[in-house]
C-alpha cells in the first residue's frame, strides 16, 4: 500500500465531507460538518492541515491542527480516517508530521484534546504524550421525550432491521411515553398505539436511553443495574439479541467543543 | 443579599451587552473581550441570554444549536448550551437553576427535544446541571506533551495573573494572601514566585527564606489542573511535598491550580 501525504487544498472539501460521514457512522456524540466548515478548514494557507491519500489519489485521512503563535502551542484538532484502514496506519504517520510541523514553527507544547477516539491511547503515549484523564464531562439531558422518541424511531426501525430470525411486536415506554414497533420479515413498522399484546416491552427512563444511545452505558449492565425494565415472551438468549441490537455499545466520540 | 430577588431573563443585545457579558464571562472563564463577544453574537444560530438583578447583567448562558449523530447516520439537532456564568457577587442564590430552566423551556419551544453540553465533574456548576436533569455521558482524556518547559511554566503564570485580574472573587480570595513560593520542579529545576496583591512573579534567584517550598513535578502540576487528580491526594500520596507552609497555604494553592474559587 503505497500512502502519500500533502497538504490539504481547497479542492478536498467534498471528498474530506464524504469521509468524515463515513468515520462518523462508527461513533456518535459527532456534531453535522457541512461542506462549508471543511472548506474553510482546508482554505487556510498554513501547514497544519495534511491529507492522506491513496495510490489512485483518493483522500483517505486528513488531519486538521493549528498553531497558535501568541502561546507556542500546537494543537491537533481533528483526525479522520476512512473506515476501511487501519485508523493507527494512517494517523499515525499524518501526527508525527504535524508534530515535526509544530517543532520547526517552535512550538512549547502539542495538546491533542478531541473526546473520545480509543484509538488515540495507542497513539499518543508512544510518541511520548502525557496523558491526563481530565474531569470534563459531557452532560445531556432529554427535554421532550414524546419528540425525542419520534426523532429516534429511524434509528430503532434500522436496527431492528438487521435483527435476524425474529418477528414481533416491540414496545419502548420512556417516562410514559410509548412507541411501537412491529418487525415482519425486513419490515418493520412504528405506530403509536395497540390493541395488541408486545413480545417485549423495554421501560427505561429518559437519562437511561440517552445514555444508552451515546454509548455511556452497556445494556447488559443497564438491566443488572435496574435502569431499565424489561417485561418478554421471549426466551432470554433472543431478548439479549434483541437488546444488543437495539442498543449497541457504540464510541462516543465528540470532535468539537461548543 | 436576598435569596429570592427579582432577575429578569431576557436576550442580549448586540452593541449593547458585550461589555458586561465579557465580564461576567471573564470572571468565570478568564479573559474575554467585548470585541470577540461582538463576533460570536454573529454567529448564526446562536442565542445568547443574560439575566439581570435590580438592572445589572449577573448572569450569561448561550445556546447554540448543533446536529448531534445518535447512530445510524441519524443526526439529532439539539440544543448545545455554553457560556454559563454568574458574576460571583451573585452566585448561591439559585439565579441559575432558574436561568437554566428558562433556557430549556427556550430550547423546547424552538421544537428540539433535547440539549448538551461540557463541563467539569468538580465545578459547582455540575450541581446545577444534575438538577435541570443532565446526566453525564463521557469524560475524556487530553493528551499533551511539553517540548518546552520554561516557557510553559512562564505562560502559566501570565494566563494566571491575567485570569485573577479579572476576577473579583479570585482576587478577593488572594486579597491578604502575599507570599513568596519556591517550587521545586522535577523537570525544571527550582523556580521562585512572590505573589503580591494577586499578581504573580517570577524571582530570578530564589529567596531566602521562603514562605511555601514545594517539591513536585509538572507532570502532577498539570494533573490537579485538569482535575484528574486532587490536591490532597497529591500531598496524601507524596506527589506533592510540601517541604514549607501552612494548611491554609496549601488551600490557597489548590484554589490557584484550580482556578477555582469557591469554597
Amino acid at each position: 500500500m503505497a500512502l502519500q501525504m500533502r497538504q490539504m487544498q481547497v479542492d478536498d472539501a467534498e471528498q474530506m465531507h464524504k469521509l468524515y460521514q463515513q468515520f462518523c457512522l462508527n461513533f456518535v456524540g459527532c456534531t453535522r460538518r457541512n461542506l462549508k466548515q471543511l472548506r474553510q478548514i482546508s482554505r487556510k494557507r498554513d501547514n497544519t492541515r495534511w491529507v492522506t491519500i491513496d495510490e489512485k489519489g483518493r483522500i483517505i485521512g486528513y488531519i486538521y491542527a493549528a498553531y497558535v503563535k501568541g502561546r507556542r502551542t500546537g494543537r491537533i484538532i481533528e483526525i479522520i480516517t476512512d473506515p476501511k484502514y487501519d485508523f493507527i496506519t494512517i494517523a499515525q504517520p499524518l501526527i508525527s508530521k504535524i508534530c515535526d510541523v509544530f517543532l520547526e514553527k517552535g512550538a512549547a507544547q502539542v495538546q491533542a484534546g478531541t473526546i473520545l477516539n480509543p484509538h488515540y491511547s495507542e497513539i499518543f503515549p508512544r510518541m511520548g504524550f502525557l496523558c491526563i484523564n481530565t474531569d470534563g464531562v459531557f452532560m445531556y439531558t432529554i427535554i421532550d421525550v414524546a419528540q425525542f422518541l419520534n426523532e429516534i424511531t429511524s434509528i430503532i426501525v434500522h436496527r431492528l432491521r438487521k435483527l435476524n430470525r425474529w418477528d414481533g411486536l416491540l414496545q419502548i415506554t420512556c417516562e410514559n411515553q410509548h412507541k411501537f414497533f412491529r418487525k415482519k420479515g425486513d419490515v418493520v413498522q412504528p405506530f403509536l398505539s395497540t390493541k395488541y399484546p408486545t413480545d417485549c416491552h423495554v421501560v427505561l427512563t429518559a437519562n437511561t436511553l440517552a445514555r444508552l444511545l451515546l454509548g455511556a452505558v452497556d445494556v447488559q449492565k443497564a438491566l443488572t443495574e435496574n435502569l431499565m425494565r424489561v417485561e418478554t415472551t421471549l426466551p432470554r438468549k433472543k431478548t439479549d439479541e434483541l437488546l444488543d441490537t437495539l442498543f449497541p455499545l457504540k464510541q462516543f466520540l465528540a470532535l468539537d467543543y461548543w | 443579599m436576598k435569596r429570592n430577588m427579582r432577575c429578569v431573563m431576557r436576550e442580549a443585545r448586540k452593541g449593547k451587552d458585550e461589555t458586561q457579558i465579557a465580564r461576567i464571562l471573564s470572571e468565570c472563564f478568564g479573559p474575554v473581550t467585548p470585541r470577540q463577544l461582538s463576533r460570536w453574537l454573529d454567529k448564526p444560530g446562536v442565542k445568547d441570554f443574560v439575566c439581570e438583578v435590580e438592572g445589572k447583567t449577573v448572569s450569561h448562558i448561550d445556546i447554540e444549536f448543533k446536529d448531534l449523530h445518535l447512530g445510524e447516520g441519524v443526526y439529532l439537532k439539539t440544543g448545545g448550551i455554553g457560556g454559563v456564568c454568574t458574576c460571583s457577587d451573585y452566585r448561591r442564590r439559585g439565579l441559575m437553576t432558574d436561568m437554566m430552566q428558562q433556557t430549556l423551556e427556550y430550547i423546547k419551544k424552538a421544537n428540539v427535544s433535547n440539549s448538551a453540553l461540557y463541563t467539569g465533574l468538580r465545578l459547582p456548576a455540575h450541581r446545577i446541571y444534575q438538577r435541570s436533569g443532565f446526566c453525564d455521558v463521557q469524560t475524556w482524556p487530553f493528551y499533551v506533551k511539553i517540548l518546552n518547559f520554561t516557557y510553559v511554566f512562564r505562560r502559566w503564570l501570565r494566563d494566571i495573573n491575567r485570569a485573577i485580574k479579572v476576577s473579583n472573587i479570585a482576587q478577593r480570595t488572594l486579597h491578604d494572601w502575599n507570599r513568596i513560593i519556591v517550587l521545586e520542579l522535577k523537570d525544571l529545576g527550582v523556580q521562585s514566585i512572590r505573589l503580591n496583591s494577586g499578581h504573580f512573579r517570577r524571582l530570578a534567584k530564589s529567596p531566602r527564606p521562603a514562605d511555601i517550598v514545594i517539591a513536585t513535578s509538572w507532570e502532577t502540576l498539570l494533573r490537579i489542573m485538569w482535575g484528574e487528580l486532587k490536591f490532597e491526594d497529591a500531598i496524601a500520596t507524596g506527589k506533592i511535598q510540601m517541604k514549607k507552609g501552612s494548611a491554609y497555604d496549601s488551600r490557597m494553592l489548590k484554589k490557584i491550580l484550580t482556578s477555582i474559587w469557591d469554597e
